[in-house]
């Protein structure tokens, strides 16, 4: 199905395009703090190809947020090292002036829907006024032409168009949640990257929202990296998965090769504490609590809380290629 | 929204009436009152103090904690009627009539023109009195306030942008240092400063502006002698009273406004680290505004409001406040006169000054909320 999708891509556009749209190399994000360096964002390399969804699994602290906000270079203050490769089609915008990256990057090649999209949005402005900001700003469109694309991005998402008028304060948590979604479609860019898009909301809403994001992929060809701690809504959208853990990835596969058979341990123990209808067990957890970031244990970062512990996680696993299209950093797979 | 406004000015009517009864009381409850000085003055009969008393309207006793309220009640009233009620003020000594506001030549229909009674120690309507100092001290207070809010304002915004860079760490520690100084030291000290060494410098370069004879060469005061009558406001003056004006005018706003800048700069620079920390301003920057669209669309207008809710409440201030700084620098400002009121227990005038501190508060707060509601759609008041 997914290869099928490609191949149509392929076929419409007329080109081979050779280059992934994003590919992440080695890419560093380290925070100065008072008690010292946090490694959040360490040593992260991937790449994502058109029309695909990466999701990024991981429990709350493992730098997923990090993660995003390294790619769109949302750098706080106390930044110590912000290091690597981030290409886009191809071109390495890293060495890219703040002022390039901001008009070539931001919001026209990846937009993105951020955590907490409940306060994403400002509170004394018209949500309109918000979603056709872009558009403005990077597109020179005048003020009517803006909102008029922005009323049609919010039908898109399934926003009434007169929501337009009103205030962050005015709407309810989805219909939010919508309107920064549809903020992010608004200046048509490849990539959107979702940042627990669904985190804060009721099951029906998020459900509603889920199938929103995926009839944008299915009919607007856009390419999503998926955020989120929530295993059993990831499955709705992901083509890839990624785990990430203590600011690495730990195991990389697509979506059919994971959710049946994951790999890391970490990644078996966190689909074990998924909890399922009809089957009367324990819900499994994982004893322990991740390494602090600053100061990570040098050998393999999940080896203290590891049920498959042995000598060799002394030292720090490579990414081991596993069936020849997985990914897994453990040396059980050696 | 208007029907909000009226409401509000319709609740200050009875609150005006609470504050007036607190304020007539708690002054008179420092023991004591006008007569004190007559009566312990032993070269005064005890037929001219009853003369005295009579006149002024202070016969009976008003000491509340002795449980005298007699006098109290009647000198309320007194007041209160004159407010209320009175076409004209009339001298309680001479019967000589005063007509200070004259609202009743200009609106025929109400038949009012408050008196706010006497003043017992300079036998003058109270109004008159509050009427001449007004526009000196708005001369004054004006420019001081604008120059704190316009000077902090920024300086707020720029700190914020630049926490602890040495900008923001510099204007911190000069913030502090006005907030520091006593400002009628830090007056002292200018006026020593401009006496001794700047004006003869300036004058000295041939600058006849400031040579001795010259409104330059005179501290302290708004004006020179030849510039003290006239028009007391601004539109009727002239070149040289401006200049005159001007000059003496600066030493009092850098004196008074540094001590409100360091902490209207503080509470700005707060709001703005805290906005700026908020989802909604990361959300901006990754849409690809530029850092000043952040600042000044995204987060100042969520900022303002603890400053608009500040300037309310300090709108008093324009009338009343750095009162030692008015001494030292010889301004006859409305705290002055309020002052030197409290001091000599005259109560028409204290009572009368302390409800127009009052009003300007009320008035503040409303159009606090009034500027609150346009700022913050998420305010409503109907």
């Amino acid at each position: 199905m997914r290869e099928k999708t490609e191949v149509q891509n392929k076929a419409e556009t007329g080109l081979e395009l050779t280059s992934p749209l994003l590919r992440v190399e080695d890419l560093r994000l380290y925070f100065r703090t008072t008690q010292g360096v946090v490694q959040a964002v360490d040593r992260i390399s991937f790449a994502l190809e058109r029309n695909q969804a990466l999701a990024i699994l991981g429990e709350s602290g493992c730098g997923k947020t990090s993660l995003a906000r390294a790619i769109l270079r949302l750098l706080p203050r106390n930044v110590h090292t912000y290091t690597g490769r981030i290409e886009i089609d191809g071109v390495d915008v890293m060495p890219w002036s703040e002022e390039r990256f901001r008009r070539e990057v931001r919001w026209t090649k990846i937009s993105m829907v951020s955590q907490a999209a409940m306060n994403s949005l400002n509170p004394v402005l018209r949500v309109g006024d918000q979603i056709a900001e872009p558009l403005i700003i990077h597109k020179n469109m005048d003020r009517k032409s803006a909102w008029a694309r922005a009323r049609e991005a919010v039908q898109l998402v399934g926003v009434p168009v007169d929501f337009l008028q009103r205030y962050a304060f005015e709407l309810s948590g989805g219909m939010r949640q919508r309107a920064v979604i549809a903020m992010a479609l608004v200046t048509n860019p490849d990539l959107i990257i979702l940042d627990e898009p669904t985190s804060a909301l009721d099951v029906l809403t998020q459900a509603n929202i889920m199938n929103v994001l995926k009839n944008i992929k299915k009919d607007l060809q856009k390419s999503y990296i998926l955020i989120t701690h929530d295993i059993a809504t990831s499955s709705e959208l992901a083509d890839q998965v990624a785990i990430m853990y203590a600011g690495q990835i730990v195991e990389w596969g697509s979506a059919e090769d994971f959710y049946p058979n994951p790999l890391h341990p970490y990644s078996q123990k966190l689909m074990a504490s998924v909890p399922r209808l009809r089957e009367d067990r324990p819900l499994d957890f994982i004893a322990g609590r991740p390494p602090s970031l600053i100061n990570p244990p040098p050998g393999c970062r999940f080896a203290a809380r590891c049920p498959a512990k042995f000598a060799q996680c002394e030292h720090e696993p490579p990414m081991i290629e596993v069936e020849g299209r997985r990914l897994v950093k453990c040396w059980l797979y050696r | 929204m208007l029907s909000y406004i009226v409401r509000r000015l319709i609740y200050m009517i009875p609150t005006l009436w609470v504050i007036s009864v607190v304020a007539f009381f708690v002054v008179q409850l420092a023991p004591g009152d006008f007569l004190t000085k007559y009566k312990l003055n032993e070269r005064i009969s005890q037929e001219t103090l009853q003369h005295i008393a009579r006149h002024l309207g202070l016969e009976k006793p008003c000491e509340p904690l002795e449980g005298q309220w007699s006098g109290c009640v009647e000198r309320y009233w007194q007041w209160l009627k004159g407010v209320l009620f009175s076409s004209e003020s009339i001298d309680p000594q001479t019967g000589q009539r005063w007509q200070v506001w004259s609202v009743s030549t200009r609106f025929p229909f109400l038949h009012w023109n408050p008196d706010f009674g006497f003043s017992f120690e300079t036998n003058q309507p109270v109004s008159v009195l509050f009427w001449e100092r007004l526009p000196l001290t708005l001369l004054v207070t004006v420019p001081t306030f604008l120059f704190a809010w316009l000077v902090s304002l920024p300086l707020g915004i720029y700190a914020a942008t630049r926490q602890y860079s040495l900008g923001d760490t510099i204007f911190t520690i000069l913030g502090f240092a006005g907030l520091s100084i006593p400002n009628f030291f830090l007056a002292l000290v200018l006026m020593y400063w401009l006496v001794t060494s700047l004006t003869p410098t300036l004058c000295g370069w041939g600058l006849g502006f400031f040579c001795p004879g010259n409104p330059g060469a005179s501290v302290g005061g708004l004006f020179v002698q030849e510039h003290m009558g006239g028009s007391p406001w601004p539109w009727d003056w002239s070149l040289k009273k401006w200049l005159d004006y001007l000059w003496h005018l600066w030493p009092a706003v850098l004196v008074i406004g540094s001590s409100s800048i360091a902490g209207l700069m503080r509470v700005m620079r707060g709001q703005m680290l805290d906005i700026l920390s908020s989802q909604y301003i990361m959300t901006a920057r990754a849409k690809g505004l530029s850092e000043r669209v952040v600042i000044y669309k995204h987060a100042l207008r969520n900022a303002l409001n603890v400053m608009i809710t500040l300037f309310g409440q300090s709108l008093p201030g324009l009338i009343g406040g750095a009162l030692i700084t008015a001494i030292v620098l010889n301004f006859p400002t409305v705290e002055r006169l309020f002052y030197e009121a409290l001091r000599a227990y005259d109560d028409y005038l204290v009572q009368t000054l302390l409800m127009f501190f009052a009003i300007l508060l009320l008035i503040g707060n409303l159009l606090a909320d009034i500027l609150l509601a346009w700022v913050d759609p998420r305010i409503r008041y109907d």
